[in-house]
């Protein structure tokens, strides 16, 4: 996938989290998109790593630098100045979309979940929910297992919260028909 | 008694280290980096840019011991702290600490290939990067020998996780104090690397732009808790400034802002390392680089030097018709600089541009360069005189007006520059609009 595909994907996504409630700062634009790859299997070719927010691509942290600088993402700043701003798409990326409209409807069913799944988590949840699936990505597979793992490496976590929250994104997982599979950790669901 | 040997450097005047870090310093791995340079082919733009990563890696040694030693103050520890970062509250890990973020700071660096950054993204096999090697050549039996005869005794295992930061490729995920000192090297916003290497290349390069007060910006790091502004309950341990710090901070990055447009992203220099890569492909067996430690260390920038000068003068060696572009200073033109206006149309203007001036005149006579920005970290807590903490945007207005540098450029051979100029004339409006329609087929 070239940069400017994954430029309208990005867009795209950020806009219909926005439409469901999302705060839509980089951490959780970073997440909905760890989603929309890992867990639908869109092909963004960004590779993830658990930081201090859980999962997080440093490549997708200079790509979203490089659509500012190009005018197709902005900051948006809220109107109490104690908070971080968050991004938006600008009018010259609608109209990169509207250029792109068989690309995007390939994946419009990808978006849909993970915006209407995943966008109106909050920043906590969303450190939770994504760190957990990131240890289903890697094969862990018993629940509990997966409550000690993230809260070994997130120790602010309290277990029985955190367990709550692998039952929660497991859930989301098998609806949106994830399956893990040997030597792989993202489905082929588009 | 502890013996001392010190360095001269032109940054930060004197450099001390002890027996064991000297012995370090000593090895092969950190030696090669006396010929690698710094900015790769930069010093044929800007002649005084012929540092080499061996200073900036001693100076990333010094800046990351002065941060650690700021931000691990005992007379700043609190409850937060104490509880977030238990490691602060033992004398002795924080002194093994040190040690370690001193080596991390020194160690960094190894994997670089020749010519530092410039060849690195085409030429090593998928899933290999400068990190990557540098991580494995910490580890290396070499390497971890010799920090082991550290007093105490430091574990490799522990230099190269601080050095390289989280990856992809490390199976252990960092814990939050191994987070803060990877980031103490390797930050966006105040890592010893950046900060080294902005007044290093800025001061050779013979460019004021990279200079900042960092003296003050250390002075006035601090790590503090934070809070993401919809999870007001967690807060975690991240590097930030005290409030009397954020001018030095705003001016490192408007620093960083000015190197990159004027020095990293130079027209120039970026063709320049665009021959260098096409002379490798041709020069190096399959192409490419090896990701071997032993095949890495034997080779540095005076290898390829000499071959690029061997092969630029002699017709039958492989690569010489770039190698003559690097050896006698023929390099392409630049057709197209980037306007705005076409950008306005299409983000990946100058691609659509080469592919079809390519497509006209052959693809050996068109090159285009199109590097991604990579900007410090805007957002991080600041330290109030009152003792609450902010986001850093809460009190710095110079930050959410930062410009960020996306050039573009297009090159051409110079045989055929006029003709190519005339030809994109007429056509550019095209080619430009003809490359955003072919996107929705793919």
């Amino acid at each position: 996938m070239n940069r400017l595909h994954k430029a309208v994907l990005i867009t795209e996504l950020l806009d219909r989290m926005r439409d469901n409630g999302s705060w839509a700062t980089a951490v959780h634009l970073q997440k909905g998109l760890y989603f929309l790859q890992e867990m639908r299997g869109v092909p963004l070719g960004y590779e993830f790593v658990v930081y201090r927010h859980g999962p997080f691509s440093f490549e997708l942290k200079d790509e979203l630098v490089h659509l500012r600088g190009k005018k197709i993402l902005e900051w948006v700043f809220r109107s109490s100045p104690q908070y971080s701003p968050g991004l938006a798409s600008t009018p010259f990326s609608k109209e990169l979309r509207g250029e792109l409209p068989n690309f995007l409807a390939k994946y419009d069913d990808s978006l849909t979940f993970v915006a209407e799944n995943i966008g109106p988590m909050k920043s906590k949840q969303l450190e939770r929910v994504s760190t957990a699936f990131y240890f289903f990505t890697k094969g862990v597979e018993e629940d509990e297992e997966v409550a000690r793992k993230v809260c070994e490496a997130k120790p602010h976590i309290p277990p029985d919260e955190q367990l709550d929250a692998v039952r929660h994104i497991r859930k989301i997982a098998e609806k949106a028909g994830w399956r893990p599979y040997a030597g792989s950790a993202v489905s082929s669901v588009a | 008694m502890v013996k001392r040997h010190e360095f001269r450097d032109p940054v930060h005047s004197f450099i001390g280290v002890d027996a064991g870090e000297r012995r370090v310093i000593d090895s092969r791995p950190v030696q090669r980096l006396r010929y690698i340079r710094q900015l790769a082919t930069s010093h044929l733009v800007y002649p005084g840019a012929t540092h080499t990563r061996f200073e900036h890696s001693l100076g990333t040694m010094e800046l990351a011991g002065r941060i650690y030693d700021a931000v691990t103050d005992p007379l700043l520890a609190n409850g937060f702290l104490h509880q977030a970062l238990p490691e602060l509250r033992d004398e002795e890990q924080r002194s093994y600490w040190r040690r370690v973020v001193r080596m991390a700071g020194l160690c960094h660096d190894l994997g670089h290939l020749p010519f530092s950054h410039a060849a690195e993204h085409e030429l090593l096999p998928a899933g290999w990067s400068h990190d990557r090697l540098s991580y494995e050549i910490i580890r290396s039996d070499e390497m971890a020998e010799v920090l082991l005869e550290m007093t105490p005794p430091v574990r490799s295992e522990d230099v190269a996780r601080i050095a390289v930061g989280h990856k992809p490729w490390i199976d252990k995920i960092l814990t939050p104090w191994e987070t803060i000192l990877s980031e103490i090297i390797g930050g966006d916003a105040f890592g010893a690397d950046r900060m080294d290497y902005l007044l290093r290349d800025s001061l050779h390069a013979g460019v004021a732009y990279g200079r900042f007060d960092h003296h003050r910006l250390i002075g006035t790091l601090r790590i503090l808790p934070w809070r993401s502004l919809d999870d007001e309950d967690t807060a975690k341990p991240m590097l930030g400034v005290e409030w009397g710090g954020i001018q030095s901070v705003e001016a490192l990055l408007m620093a960083r802002y000015f190197m990159f447009s004027q020095v990293y992203f130079h027209k120039i220099r970026m063709i320049y390392d665009i021959h260098l890569i096409d002379f490798l492909k041709q020069w190096l067996p399959g192409g490419q680089f090896q990701p071997d430690i032993d095949y890495h260390l034997s080779l540095t920038d005076s290898e390829i030097i000499t071959a690029v000068r061997k092969a630029g003068y002699d017709v039958n060696m492989d690569g010489h018709s770039w190698a003559r572009r690097l050896a006698e200073r023929k390099h392409f033109r630049v057709l197209d600089p980037g306007r705005p206006q076409d950008a306005e149309r299409n983000p990946q203007a100058a691609e659509a541009i080469c592919r079809a001036v390519q497509a006209e005149f052959g693809v050996n006579q068109v090159r285009a360069a199109h590097p991604l920005t990579k900007e410090g970290e805007l957002d991080f807590p600041v330290l109030m005189e009152n003792e609450d903490v902010v986001p850093s945007f809460a009190v710095s207005d110079v930050l959410s007006s930062l410009p960020v540098a996306t050039p573009g450029y297009v090159y051409v051979d110079e045989t055929i520059f006029d003709e190519a100029e005339k030809w994109l004339q007429k056509h550019r409006d095209l080619v430009i609009s003809k490359q955003m329609k072919g996107k929705d087929e793919q």
